[in-house]
């Protein structure tokens, strides 16, 4: 009887060292690497916002269900970027912009995206508030996507001088890294 | 009982064993930094100084990534994905992945006692790391003093940095790039040949030698000498040329058949006052319209140029009409003026919607990375029967001076005008960048654009309605043309009475 107790007890204090290992090295993993590994069907995606005081762009690391399609993903991370920040950084996309549309093409690595009026007429403008919109969607899709490198911004299916009055988006954009603060 | 009391003890003990360790361990592995005053930055015995942010992590003194790299103007490529930074300054190269405390400098691997680490986003380097990778690619040698918290940089071993030329249609501009001001001396030797010594000059002779077969000059070539590096330009015929030093950074000009007097004075400025008509620009809360506030400042500079300069002043706009953006360059380039001046009013979406002023000079399509990409890559250049073959260092180089004409002449103007405001205005100086703007891009002259506030941020929108800001801004700019026009002046040549 005592004995039984005594297995019993040993039992149920291996059990909870096993436990509390297991929280510990947790937590560890958890530390060392700021990214989990995304089970199946979710994505760990970086996406692109504004630093409070306008200066700079900075992540915010979100998880998206992941697609199949690269199109479907691209438009997933557009729609997470009009949703904006959930953090304490700020959006960079005017919360009535839609997408209308995105195109791919393969042989330019380059997306195209299609936005509705909105985007331009409700945009903030001003120099530093273009730069942040513009290269908040550029790196965000190019550090998503493996197969993109350039990123083109449409309004109403055609291309636009400017968004208001400064960055040339005439032409298809790199990714820019000047513009992020880590 | 007494036997189950102990084995209950025993196991408890045993728990407490194993958890603690790892619980201390866990706040070892994630402790709060503690911000530090900073780390003072002396180069060269004093000859300049600089502040930059440091945290502390368990005793270990760490500076921002960011503000290194912009300190000793180093070229940073980060991939997110496998957290790999690459740093680079002329030929040499840093690569390390953060959190790792291996560094490869110049494809030489190196182990470094602590490891670079993320803080809030943030890239930081322990000090010791960025003694490392400024030993290996700006060669320069780093003291590190703990107590008194100051980092000496001892001179870069390569002073002699880079050379480049622009061809203009009568003249041909070399300049040679230098650490920090060195004395020199340019002779003729043979009457095509222009000689340049560096005194205490040490460079990389591969570097700085160019191939220029323009009308005037045929090449350049460098020797290091024991105690100066000398540079050899040969001209294609006896031609006349004037030299001369620039600041900001520290460079050299030879001028190969300067051109007359006339071509090197400022007498016309075309200014832009942004938006106007259908397109009133950034709207604050209050009310306030950008196209309004810009051409009131525009019209105080206008006054303040012609009054005191006597110069020839050309608005693009100068009341409440629509002008096209390409309409804007096209006259200053009829006007064949000497400066273009965009100034605008900014604006962000957000809480705060930014704050300050910052002035933005034109930058190249290709962007600093698609460059190092080009370079890289070996970038292809078409031939005109349709092959391709790959496009070399040297003519990548002319390919980015021809398209690169007043990048040197717009950066110094836009950090005078920068810091002409500064002395006017008592919001935050954000900074000067470069971008690709569609209003400067066919400006065939030194150009910027000003954003002298930020209309979205209610504080600032009420400054901007105010007449005295106005002209407070306008008066920090005419200060900044003002020595512009003089450094300009006096750089080529005239002499200016005062």
């Amino acid at each position: 009887m005592k004995r039984k107790r005594v297995i019993i007890i040993l039992g149920i204090s291996i059990l909870l060292m096993v436990v509390v290992l297991l929280i510990s090295q947790r937590e560890r993993v958890f530390y060392r690497i700021p990214f989990l590994a995304p089970e199946e069907n979710v994505k760990l995606v970086r996406l692109y916002f504004a630093s409070p005081d306008a200066d700079y762009l900075r992540i915010e690391a979100r998880r998206i269900l992941r697609e199949e399609r690269i199109t479907d993903e691209a438009k997933a991370l557009v729609e997470e970027l009009i949703k904006g920040p959930r953090g304490n950084l700020d959006p960079t996309i005017p919360p009535e912009t839609q997408l209308r549309e995105l195109y791919i093409v393969p042989e330019e690595k380059c997306v195209y995206l299609d936005f509705n009026q909105a985007f331009q007429t409700n945009h903030p403008g001003g120099s530093a508030g273009e730069l942040l919109t513009i290269y908040s969607l550029v790196n965000t899709l190019i550090d998503n996507l493996e197969e993109i490198e350039r990123v083109q911004i449409l309004v109403e299916g055609a291309t636009i001088e400017t968004l208001a009055g400064h960055i040339d988006t005439t032409k298809s954009f790199p990714r820019n890294s000047t513009i992020v603060e880590y | 009982m007494v036997k189950k009391v102990l084995i209950g003890l025993v196991v408890t003990a045993l728990i407490a064993l194993i958890a603690l360790p790892l619980l201390a361990q866990q706040e070892e592995i994630n402790p709060a930094p503690v911000s530090r005053s900073g780390v003072k930055v002396i180069y060269d015995e004093g000859q300049a100084e600089a502040t930059i942010k440091s945290l502390t992590f368990q005793g270990i003194d760490f500076v921002y990534l960011k503000e290194t790299v912009k300190l000793f103007r180093l070229d940073l490529e980060w991939d997110a994905i496998t957290k790999k930074v690459t740093l680079t300054s002329g030929p040499d190269q840093v690569i390390f992945f953060v959190g790792s405390s291996q560094i490869m400098v110049n494809d030489r691997i190196k182990k470094i006692t602590q490891s670079s680490r993320f803080s809030n986003g943030a890239i930081l380097l322990p000090i010791d790391f960025l003694s490392e990778i400024l030993d290996g690619i700006l060669k320069a040698r780093i003291d590190w003093d703990p107590k008194t918290r100051i980092l000496k940089v001892s001179g870069g071993r390569l002073n002699v940095r880079g050379v480049r030329h622009s061809s203009y249609l009568d003249s041909t501009r070399i300049v040679i790039d230098l650490l920090r001001p060195l004395s020199y001396k340019a002779r003729k030797k043979l009457p095509d040949q222009v000689i340049i010594d560096v005194y205490g000059g040490e460079c990389n002779p591969g570097e700085l030698s160019l191939e220029i077969n323009d009308d005037r000059v045929k090449n350049m070539q460098a020797f290091q000498l024991p105690n100066a590096t000398q540079i050899v330009v040969r001209l294609i015929q006896d031609l006349p040329y004037k030299d001369f030093t620039l600041k900001n950074p520290n460079r050299i000009v030879l001028d190969i058949n300067p051109p007359t007097k006339a071509h090197y004075k400022i007498t016309t400025i075309v200014i832009d006052p942004g938006h106007g008509g259908k397109d009133p620009g950034a709207i604050g809360r209050g009310g306030t319209r950008e196209k309004d506030v810009v051409l009131t400042i525009a019209k105080e500079l206008k006054r303040l140029l012609s009054e005191r300069l006597g110069i020839r002043v050309v608005l693009t706009r100068t009341g409440d009409y629509f002008v096209p953006l390409r309409e804007r360059t096209a006259r200053a380039n009829n006007e064949r003026a000497d400066l273009f001046i965009s100034i605008h009013a900014n604006a962000a979406l957000g809480r705060a919607r930014g704050g300050g002023f910052e002035t933005y000079f034109h930058s190249l399509a290709l962007t600093e990375e698609a460059k190092a990409v080009a370079r890289r890559e070996n970038a292809v250049i078409r031939l005109e029967k349709g092959s391709r073959r790959a496009m070399s260092q040297a003519e990548f180089i002319l390919w980015d001076m021809a398209h690169n004409t007043y990048l040197n002449e717009s950066s110094e103007l836009a950090i005078l005008a920068q810091e002409g405001l500064d002395k006017k205005l008592k919001i935050r100086n954000r900074k000067v960048d470069q971008a690709h703007f569609y209003v400067l891009s066919g400006a065939d002259m030194p150009s910027i654009l000003v954003e002298v506030a930020f209309i979205s941020n209610p504080r600032e929108e009420n400054m901007l309605r105010n007449p005295d800001f106005q002209k407070r801004v306008a008066e920090g700019l005419y200060n900044a043309i003002a020595l512009y026009k003089r450094n300009f002046e006096r750089s080529m040549g005239l002499v200016i009475s005062e």
